[in-house]
Order: C-alpha cells, then structure tokens, then sequence
C-alpha cells in the first residue's frame, strides 16, 4: 500500500469517519514514515483553520429578511379570500345594472324590479283593479294639492 | 422575531412535520436555524456575498414550496435543505461564472466594500497586529479556496463548516461517500499546496 492510501485515511481519520484501515495499522505507518507524520499534522493544522476562520459569516438580519420575503409571497394566498369578495362588486354592480335594463326594456320601473315579484303583484292588482296607473295616481295627488 | 420556547425543543425534523400540517410559525424557526448554514454553502459557491443571499432566499422559497416532498426517513432536514442551497448555488455560478471571471479583480474590490459589516473581524477586540494577522489569514484562506474545482470546495466546506459526515455530504452532492472521500482529501491536498506555495 502506498502512502496516498494512508493519508487518504488519515485525512478521514482528521474528519472522525471510518477509515478503511485499522488505526493500529495507520500509527505503525506513521511511526515509520515521516512524510506522512508532516501530511497528517498539515492536514490537521489546515482543519482547524478552517474551522476557526469563520469563513462567510451571514450578513445581519439575514433570517429576518427571508422570514418577510416568504410572508410577502405567501400573502397574495392567504390573502386570496377577502380580495375575491371585493372582486365580485364589480360583477354584483353588473348584474343590478343588466337587470334595471332588461327590467325597463320589459317596460317595468325600477321599483317594480326592486320591490320584487311578490310587491309587484299587489301594487298591479291595486292599480289595475282601480283602473288607475301609477302615473295617473301621482297626478291627481298634485291635482288635490293644487286645487287645495 | 425570535422563536417560541417550545419550538427550541423540537427537532428540526420535528418543525418541518408542522410545518407540512401548515404552521408558519414553525417553519419561520426552520428559516432561524439554518438560514447562516446555507447563506455559508452558498457563499462558497457562488462567491458573492448578493448572489448567495438570494441564493438564501430562494432556497427557503422553494423548501417552503415543496414541504411536501421532505420525509424525514430519506434525509434529514438540514440535508434536505443543503442539498436545495446547491443546486441553487451551481445554477447562480453557472450563470455568472464568465462573468466573474472576467471581472474577478473588481467583483473582489467590491466584494470587500459591501460586507464591511459582515467582517468576522469588526467589533474584535484584538491588538492591530494580531486583528491584521487574523485578516491575512481569512483572505489568505478564502482565495485559496476559490482556486479549488467547486465540487472539492464545496464538500470540503460541508465538512469544515456545517460538520456533516461524508454520508450526508454524499447526499447533500447526489454522489457516492467514496468520492467524498477523494474530494475532501484532493482538496485538503490542494489547499495545502496553495496555501504553502
């Protein structure tokens, strides 16, 4: 065996893993080598500088501004529920509006649509009966007022 | 805002389990925990210090995203989570390889100027000489690093940094512990010969 392969398991050994080669085989190497006894202190001595060098330290309030970018792009699916009501206005607003036209199309007042079927039936039958329209109602109301 | 009491109790595993079920809150405290180790894996790969945040950025959006797919009995979380910061990491570098190459001296300059309060060394309270010392050493050793092939630098720093056994590197890089094995140790050897050349 080469000493590549020794301090290949040295270099596991410096990492605590399992080496291929049994530790007492390693120390009789390492007690006869010396080119391997200065790898594996430069080896070592390279460990612990990178390990105490602190390389690439995170900058500041790193945590903090990946917690607010995930809420900020988290938010338009939370949020999803309230703006779709305020969505609908626009649609409520166009169903109102398609209605009173088609209502008046049909020749029926705004007050006929809104006051629904039910209203609608009374007041027609009110009117009808007395062989009045609502026009001719309010016009003698302002007859009376007038005349009194 | 800092985590809840019990949350420092729970595994990370544990954490991103709620986390599936739908807590925020618990995955805001994974976010704490490992946001510095994947802002120091991306650092090494990409080199710049903006590139590896929004490396950082990304990298929880999309475990966020994907929450689903972790399962504690494949890897661990931390795994889970590095194995997405490379990915990240190499797809930035690709991207802006040439690029940094090109403008290596600049970028470099640059580099320096915008993490004045990232410096490990700021607020030390050495003498001049030995904070001087310190300093000539984190470049010394942050250069020598950039010469290495980034998939030696990388398990190289898995190890030296997040202490991962060569298992997990192997899964954090899709490759086999053997070639772990050889990366670290060609990588330790490399260093060695930059850093005493």
């Amino acid at each position: 065996m080469d000493c590549i392969e020794y301090q290949k398991n040295m270099s596991m050994l410096i990492d605590g893993e399992q080496g291929h080669l049994s530790l007492q085989a390693l120390e009789a190497h390492l007690a006869a080598c010396s080119g391997c006894r200065n790898a594996y202190v430069r080896m070592g001595s390279l460990n612990r500088i990178l390990k105490d060098v602190d390389l690439y330290r995170p900058p500041f309030m790193l945590a903090s501004r990946v917690k607010a970018r995930l809420a900020e792009k988290n938010a338009p699916r939370r949020e999803r529920r309230f703006p779709l009501a305020w969505a609908q206005v626009p649609l409520f607003a166009m169903i109102v509006l398609l209605a009173i036209g088609v209502g008046n199309l049909a020749g029926r007042s705004m007050t006929e649509i809104l006051l629904g079927e039910q209203s609608e039936a009374k007041l027609e039958y009110l009117l009808t009966d007395a062989g009045l329209s609502f026009s001719d109602i309010v016009l003698d109301m302002g007859v009376e007022e007038n005349s009194r | 805002m800092s985590s809840m009491p019990y949350q420092d109790d729970l595994t990370d595993e544990e954490l991103a389990l709620r986390a599936q079920a739908g807590s925020e809150q618990d995955f805001e405290a994974l976010v704490s925990r490992h946001a510095p180790a994947v802002y120091r894996l991306a650092r090494g790969i990409t080199r710049g210090p903006q590139d590896a945040e929004d490396v950082v950025q990304e990298t929880f959006l999309r475990a966020f995203r994907h929450l689903d797919s972790f399962a504690p009995s494949k890897a661990t979380f931390k795994t889970w989570l590095l194995t997405i910061a490379r990915n990240q990491s190499i797809n930035v570098f690709s991207s802006v390889k040439r690029r940094t190459l090109r403008f290596l001296s600049e970028f470099d300059t640059d580099d320096r100027g915008t993490e004045s309060f990232n410096n490990p060394f700021s607020g030390v309270d050495k003498d001049a000489e030995g904070l001087l010392a310190m300093k000539q050493e984190f470049f010394r050793v942050e250069q020598a690093l950039q010469k290495l092939p980034e998939r030696q630098r990388t398990a190289m720093l898995l190890k030296a940094q997040q202490d991962l056994s060569y298992d997990r590197i192997a899964q954090v890089m899709n490759t086999s512990v053997s070639s772990v094995e050889s990366l670290i140790f060609r990588g330790r050897k490399r260093l060695l010969e930059i850093l005493e050349d």
